[in-house]
């Protein structure tokens, strides 16, 4: 199966929201995700601040308020940027590495869970339609998720 | 001639039975009595770390050849680790580092309150629309009091580290990226290093851009082979000169062979001796068996110069010199130096076998002199003892006054080296390897006290411009404090601190655990640095002796300062000299060496008065050397500023070298047929001339020092020796 988001002139546009179990609201962040020219992942935020991230293979570089900062992908988060790097552009689904996961249809389309080891327990969550992705969801322990829709624009 | 043959032969077999089972040692412990530790190691820690710098003014570009030139590295044998850029940290490391951070960046009293809390958490909350959030995020919102905020900021922000473009270490002055290199342990060869980092240099160039290497094992590859080749062209030079002189001065290429003989066969056995009594050979050793090279030609010529009982008293006479110089610098053996040691008997040895095999030896029948009766040049000196006494004076005085203390580098880089090192320092912004700051501290806490009372003067001195950065623990590591606050009133406040934040007051529970849980972690422990190789750096500079703590605080001076421009008068801290064990090894070696060779050459002056049977006529000789040996320290400390041991050494050669040639000219003179022996010297003072004045011209700074004062010496010890006291003598 090969799905992937909908993108418009290379664009993807995306929405996270993010729920904590300190949080009253969630927090919603918005933008684009672009991939560049060396075939790094570009996430372009733009609400509610505007901030650049790129993903590499084991580090994210961000830029915010004229400041760049490269950081170290750690053990326990890089299987989450390496699916989110893998299902945003054109690799699909189907060519992640193989992992134990199941295929669940729904009234609006289908959900796969793929459970992370090492990660609190934690999962991620694929959700779509038909060859659509439209959200990736990162459950974490302690009842924290952090979701990224990914929009028609 | 065919027992010239089979002399050549036996030789070349002999040479080809002994190569296999020796050992060339250029071990520098074997150069130090004593503690060794103050050492540079070629073998571990530092010594096996590479830096480069890639060079290339477009970024994108030369990062992504560090990229490739890493993944390429990591395949080979030669190498542990080539990385780019900080690696994450481990999954052990980074929970360790969140169970312990009230212990690595504890809370003030004001963090505890739910105030304060409330503000961090206000704060955390912001975060989350920072695309870091979801490595940091949650533990931001578990931890209120704020430890772990402090402690990812300065990771973030860490002093003195290379900057990163997209997660490539950058130079400092932003042109090159960096890669580093840690090299595997494996015995130190300097033909595989050198190979190596041509390899690297290679790829750096199918890459687009120059790679700059920086590290000891590749300097020290890099300088030996320098010295190896530059060694082998003066060599060279200097054997087709020596062969050209004696071949015109003995009128026979046969004779020549011959004259070779006794010092190859003193060279085989002096390396045999020193492999079998030491284990190996160490390459000063060889580099003093030069020695060898001018005494033992000498002794065929002077045996072929004479006839019938003028021949056998030459043989008295040369083993009389041979034993004099060889006793002289046996005495090295009493510095208790392994390498010194091995050179005296080295020498010792080299010496009595060349003479012997000369004494030994057949002349060859068409063995005939061409050459100029050196004692033509006799002239009168008048008061040539004061003369001699003054020149011994002279010399005393100016050792005394204005000797240095010797160069701390034994085999210093090339100029080229040393220019490329200097580039490349300058672009890396690196530590100081001359100063540190050490600070001391008898629990971790007091050393962090300590510490922290040092920032504000470094701090200062940054402010003013006497310092770019420096790198210590306290940077990333609070002294420890008392947390006065219970767990129960810790939740009651994050309680608190949530609602003011318009959060979840149920997360406090949480927040609790979290708490609870970091309370009872222990803290950074002795054996930490050694668990988690994300410590490495800071292991290197911290150590725990078990009553006292102790970091080597290193510094980064501005360009353009030797020095550090600011007092430190903290407790428990003081400014140290890298190099000042080094420097006191040298000198300790300096001393070593001229004390037991002055030691040696009275032994070997009371050897020549017992051979000769004349106290007086020793006393004259031993005179002069002391004079040439005066001469010589002035005319060395003017020039050079200080003596080296190589320097010492050599002027003991001229000693020798002046021992025999007085011997046979003075020894032989009332003879009437003391011509030939004139002639003999004169060859052999050509050859020696010629040799040593082509090691003079060497960019190899011991061949140059030996070549130098070698030189000097003998025009000194030739002037000295031809000079006559009473007018009458010197016709």
């Amino acid at each position: 199966m090969q799905a992937e988001p909908i993108s418009v002139d290379g664009l993807v546009a995306y929405e996270e929201i993010i729920a904590h179990p300190a949080f009253g609201t969630a927090v919603r962040n918005g933008g684009v995700f672009e991939l560049t020219q060396n075939n790094s992942l570009l996430r372009r935020q733009t609400t509610p601040k505007a901030e650049e991230m790129t993903i590499g293979e084991e580090h994210i570089t961000i830029r915010r308020d004229g400041k760049e900062i490269t950081r170290a992908i750690p053990a326990r988060m890089s299987a989450f940027f390496t699916v989110l790097q893998a299902a945003v552009f054109n690799q699909g689904i189907s060519q992640l590495p193989p992992l134990p996961h199941r295929i669940r249809s729904t009234s609006q389309g289908w959900v796969t869970r793929i459970s992370l080891q090492g990660n609190g327990g934690g999962s991620i969550v694929f959700s779509g339609c038909g060859d659509i992705l439209q959200a990736i969801d990162l459950e974490m322990a302690g009842n924290q998720s952090r979701q990224i829709r990914f929009l028609a624009q | 001639m065919i027992r010239l043959l089979l002399a050549v032969l036996g030789l070349a077999g002999l040479l080809l039975l002994s190569l296999p089972w020796v050992t060339i040692s250029s071990d520098t412990e074997a150069l130090i009595v004593g503690d060794k530790t103050a050492l540079p190691s070629l073998t571990e820690g530092t010594g096996l770390d590479v830096l480069v710098a890639l060079s290339h003014p477009q970024v994108s570009l030369r990062n992504k050849a560090a990229k490739s030139i890493a993944n390429q590295l990591a395949q080979d044998p030669l190498v542990s680790s080539a990385i780019f850029s900080t690696p994450a940290p481990s999954e052990e490391f980074d929970s360790w580092i969140w169970e312990n951070r009230l212990h690595l960046a504890p809370p003030g009293q004001a963090d505890l309150e739910s105030q304060q809390m409330a503000q961090r958490l206000i704060e955390a909350k912001e975060y989350f629309s920072d695309a870091a959030s979801v490595i940091f995020g949650d533990r931001f919102l578990l931890d209120p009091t704020g430890s772990y905020w402090r402690i990812i900021q300065r990771f973030d922000s860490p002093r003195g580290a290379f900057p990163v473009a997209n997660g490539v270490w950058q130079s400092q002055d932003n042109t090159a990226a960096i890669l580093h290199i840690s090299l595997a342990e494996r015995p130190f060869d300097a033909r595989e290093l050198n190979e190596w980092s041509q390899k690297l240099r290679d790829l750096a160039a199918q890459e687009n851009v120059t790679a700059h290497l920086l590290g000891v094992r590749v300097i020290a590859a890099q300088t030996t082979q320098f010295n190896t080749l530059a060694s082998a062209r003066a060599s060279t030079i200097a054997t087709v000169l020596l062969i050209l002189w004696l071949v015109w001065s003995l009128r026979s290429l046969a004779v020549v062979v011959h004259v070779f003989i006794p010092l190859a066969l003193g060279v085989v056995s002096a390396i045999s001796v020193v492999n079998l009594v030491f284990g190996s050979v160490h390459i000063v050793a060889l580099a003093f068996g030069g020695v060898l090279l001018g005494l033992a030609l000498d002794y065929p010529i002077h045996v072929m110069a004479h006839e019938g009982n003028r021949r056998r008293r030459a043989h008295r006479l040369i083993l009389l010199g041979a034993a004099t110089t060889g006793i002289s610098f046996l005495a090295m053996v009493g510095s208790q130096v392994p390498a010194l040691m091995q050179a005296g008997l080295f020498i010792l040895v080299g010496l009595c076998v060349a003479a012997l095999a000369s004494v030994v030896m057949p002349v060859p029948p068409q063995a005939r002199l061409r050459g100029i009766t050196l004692s033509s040049f006799g002239f009168y000196l008048p008061a040539k003892a004061w003369i001699e006494t003054g020149l011994i004076v002279v010399g005393i005085a100016t050792v005394i006054l204005f000797n240095r203390q010797p160069p701390i580098t034994l085999f210093e880089p090339p100029q080229h080296i040393r220019t490329e090192l200097a580039e490349l320092n300058e672009k890396l912004a690196l530590p100081s390897s001359t100063y540190a700051i050490n600070v001391q501290g008898e629990t971790l806490e007091a050393l962090l006290q300590n510490e922290t009372k040092l920032a504000r003067v470094l701090e200062q001195a940054i402010a003013e411009g006497d310092l770019q950065s420096y790198q210590s623990l306290s940077q990333w590591l609070s002294p420890p404090q008392r947390l006065n606050t219970s767990a129960a009133e810790f939740t009651a406040n994050a309680e608190r601190a949530l609602k003011q934040a318009g959060m979840a007051p149920a997360f406090a529970e949480q927040q609790s655990v979290a708490f609870e849980r970091a309370l009872q972690a222990p803290g950074l422990r002795p054996t930490d640095l050694a668990r988690f190789s994300e410590l490495q750096g800071l292991a290197r500079r911290l150590s725990n002796s078990g009553l006292l703590w102790q970091e080597q605080i290193e510094l980064v001076l501005p360009k353009n300062t030797s020095e550090p421009q600011f007092a430190i008068t903290t407790p428990g801290a003081e400014l140290v000299d890298l190099l000042a064990p080094i420097r006191e090894t040298m000198t300790d070696l300096r001393s070593r060496v001229a004390s037991w060779l002055f030691a040696g050459l009275i032994c070997g002056m009371g050897l020549l008065a017992a051979g000769l049977g004349s106290g007086r006529d020793a006393l004259r000789i031993f005179r002069t050397c002391c004079a040439v040996l005066g001469g010589c320290a002035c005319i060395i400390i003017v020039v050079y500023g200080a003596f080296s041991i190589f320097h010492i050494v050599a002027m003991a050669l001229v000693v020798g070298i002046g021992v025999d040639y007085d011997l046979i000219l003075n020894g032989m003179k009332d003879d009437r047929e003391s011509t030939a022996s004139a002639k003999s010297v004169f060859i052999c003072a050509g050859s020696t001339l010629i040799a040593f004045l082509i090691m003079s011209l060497s960019e190899v700074q011991i061949l140059h020092q030996i070549g130098m004062t070698v030189f000097i010496g003998l025009i000194l010890m030739l002037f000295l020796t031809l000079a006559q006291p009473r007018r009458n003598e010197h016709q």
